[in-house]
């Protein structure tokens, strides 16, 4: 079966990561446990069992002094294969 | 707002790094014109040496500066410099249109850094600081300025006089500092210049292409062996002796051994850190940076007069950010080469020595994008949690996303001007006149932009309470990378020595 898939902002806020689109967000102190928020989340969606979560760090949370230097962050791609 | 990277397109003109590379690919491309016999480059104001008490006696402006070719010979000297002004403002002022930024308050701020930069560069010029007793381009201002005393520093007092603005500006008057901040961009300023200088490298290497080819591949060589033995010595420390969980340990790893800034906000972002740790990290990188600028050209010309090339290399491996680098950098070329003549009446060709430290950072700025995700593969394999359900893949757009775009406007440039030796030789010699002037008048503005940002941005009170990461980066630094990249740069560039200047 074809993977969903969901595309988020991710942000820290200085003390929580924090993802969101226009639908959903999450939000957590570590990212192992926003993943865990997330895939909580799709187990209750029953859309699908096969998901791609992409997240893209939006860079207004690193301060704009910075972004003369790397004017990128991370990106992440989580593929989630629920049981 | 949104400020993220999703394709590959994404930051083309919404980033620095872009428009270092937007606008020296123009100007490279405006001074192509010459090729045709248009000059529409020549227009930009460039200081000229000068002696106080002949200014005083006999004041005009046409003794303190003037055009750059004799196709504006009969320009004004102010006119030239607004129009200096006037069109490079318009054309950062587009970029910071593009990127976002606040207009009103960055015009107001570039036109104070602007008009600051032009001032330390004319009393940099003055002949007592800057004149070298001997012939230099023809002339030996010495002697004609009939001086009994000099510093004789080269083109190196107008970049510390610029620095000096700067820091008192960063440091003293905090209040104004803030205020032109928004124009403050020693990045953009010298990611340009070094987009610029591949012009210059490209003429040299019509010269001297044997020397050019050596001398980027030793810098290659050097970059590679660095990353190796620097980050796995550094991280060791840090988590060894210092205390520092993984991820401070290599953020800082990256930050101190590689690149500074760019290669810890990189690093951080490959092993999935809190944005906190590089912030924290790069303002400390920031501080040393200026340290490193100030101390070790001056050393490195004293501790090894004869060593031009290693200390350019070793410099480009030592001093963290690009802006400090090149900084560091033109420092080094004016001392050493002023050096050289005042003592052994030899002149090393200009830029070479530059141009060893420039060819080594930019290497390893290309190589940060490949680190980082050497690091992200590393980082999700041993240390992340795994999940049954969940599987975690590095998109290789990354990659694309961490490496420096100057880096391949600085290629581009060069690689054409080799394109052209090779296979249009008449085409080349016509396209020098406009070369000439952008890698000089061009380039050297955008160095002397840097020095006085650098000094606005850097507060060295912003050390205070950084406690064990500034023993930490002290030692590190100073005590381990600085000689190590000493060595590794003897080992890959001994021999290699400037052209001597006609």
């Amino acid at each position: 079966m074809k993977a969903r898939v969901l595309e988020f902002d991710l942000g820290f806020d200085g003390g929580c990561w924090i993802c969101r689109n226009s639908s959903y967000e999450f939000k957590a102190t570590e990212l192992e446990d926003l993943d865990e928020q997330i895939i909580r989340f799709l187990k209750t969606n029953n859309q699908s069992n096969s998901w791609k979560i992409r997240m893209h760090f939006n860079m207004r949370d690193i301060p704009s002094w910075l972004h003369q230097y790397m004017p990128h962050y991370f990106n992440r791609e989580l593929i989630i294969q629920l049981t | 707002m949104e400020k993220t990277n999703k394709k590959w397109t994404d930051g083309m003109f919404g980033t620095e790094d872009w428009w270092s590379a937007w606008l020296g690919l123009l100007l490279f491309a405006l001074g192509l014109l010459s090729i045709w016999g248009l000059d529409w480059v020549g227009w930009i104001a460039k200081p000229k040496t000068w002696e106080f008490s002949h200014l005083i006696k006999d004041f005009s402006w046409s003794q303190l500066l003037k055009t750059s070719s004799g196709a504006y010979k009969g320009m004004h000297p102010l006119i030239s410099l607004i129009l200096t002004y006037i069109i490079l403002g318009f054309l950062f002022t587009l970029g910071a249109y593009f990127q976002k930024l606040n207009i009103r308050k960055f015009i107001k701020g570039y036109t104070v850094i602007f008009f600051l930069t032009w001032l330390a560069w004319l009393i940099g010029h003055e002949a007592h600081l800057s004149a070298v007793d001997a012939v230099v381009k023809k002339h030996n201002y010495y002697r004609e300025f009939d001086l009994n005393w000099g510093l004789q520093l080269g083109g190196g007092a107008s970049y510390m006089m610029a620095l000096f603005f700067g820091l008192l500006l960063g440091n003293v008057f905090k209040k104004i500092a803030d205020k032109i901040k928004e124009a403050a961009k020693p990045e953009w300023f010298i990611k340009t210049g070094i987009v610029l200088l591949g012009i210059k490298l490209g003429l040299m290497s019509m010269k001297a292409a044997g020397f050019t080819f050596e001398l980027t591949l030793a810098g290659a060589a050097a970059a590679f062996v660095a990353y190796l033995l620097f980050w796995p010595i550094v991280y060791y420390i840090g988590r060894k002796y210092f205390k520092l969980n993984r991820a401070s340990s290599a953020v800082l790893s990256s930050g101190i051994s590689i690149c500074g800034v760019s290669a810890s906000i990189a690093t951080a972002g490959a092993i999935k850190a809190k944005p906190i740790i590089p912030i924290a990290v790069s303002t400390l990188i920031l501080i040393f940076a200026m340290f490193e600028m100030l101390i070790l050209p001056p050393v490195f010309t004293n501790v090894a007069p004869h060593q031009p090339i290693v200390n350019g290399a070793a410099m480009g491996m030592t001093v963290k950010t690009d802006g400090a680098d090149a900084a560091a950098g033109a420092i080094l070329d004016e001392l050493m080469v002023s050096k050289h003549i005042k003592r052994d009446n030899e002149h090393w060709e200009e830029g070479w020595i530059l141009s060893a430290s420039i060819l080594t950072k930019v290497w390893i700025d290309i190589f940060i994008g490949i680190w980082s995700f050497i690091l992200a593969i590393v980082w999700l394999r041993n240390v992340d949690k795994k999940k049954k359900e969940k599987k975690e893949k590095i998109p290789l757009k990354e990659i694309w996303f961490r490496l420096p775009k100057f880096v391949l406007a600085y290629m581009l440039v060069w690689l054409i001007y080799i394109l052209m030796m090779y296979m249009l030789p008449d085409v080349a010699a016509a396209a020098k006149s406009g070369a000439h002037i952008v890698q000089g008048p061009y380039r050297k503005l955008m160095f002397m932009l840097t020095f006085l940002s650098i000094g606005v941005i850097t507060d060295f009170s912003k050390l205070k309470g950084m406690g064990r990461l500034v023993l930490l980066y002290a030692i590190a630094l100073f005590g381990i990378i600085t000689p190590i990249a000493y060595v590794v740069a003897y080992i890959f560039h001994h021999g290699l020595m400037p052209p001597i200047a006609k």
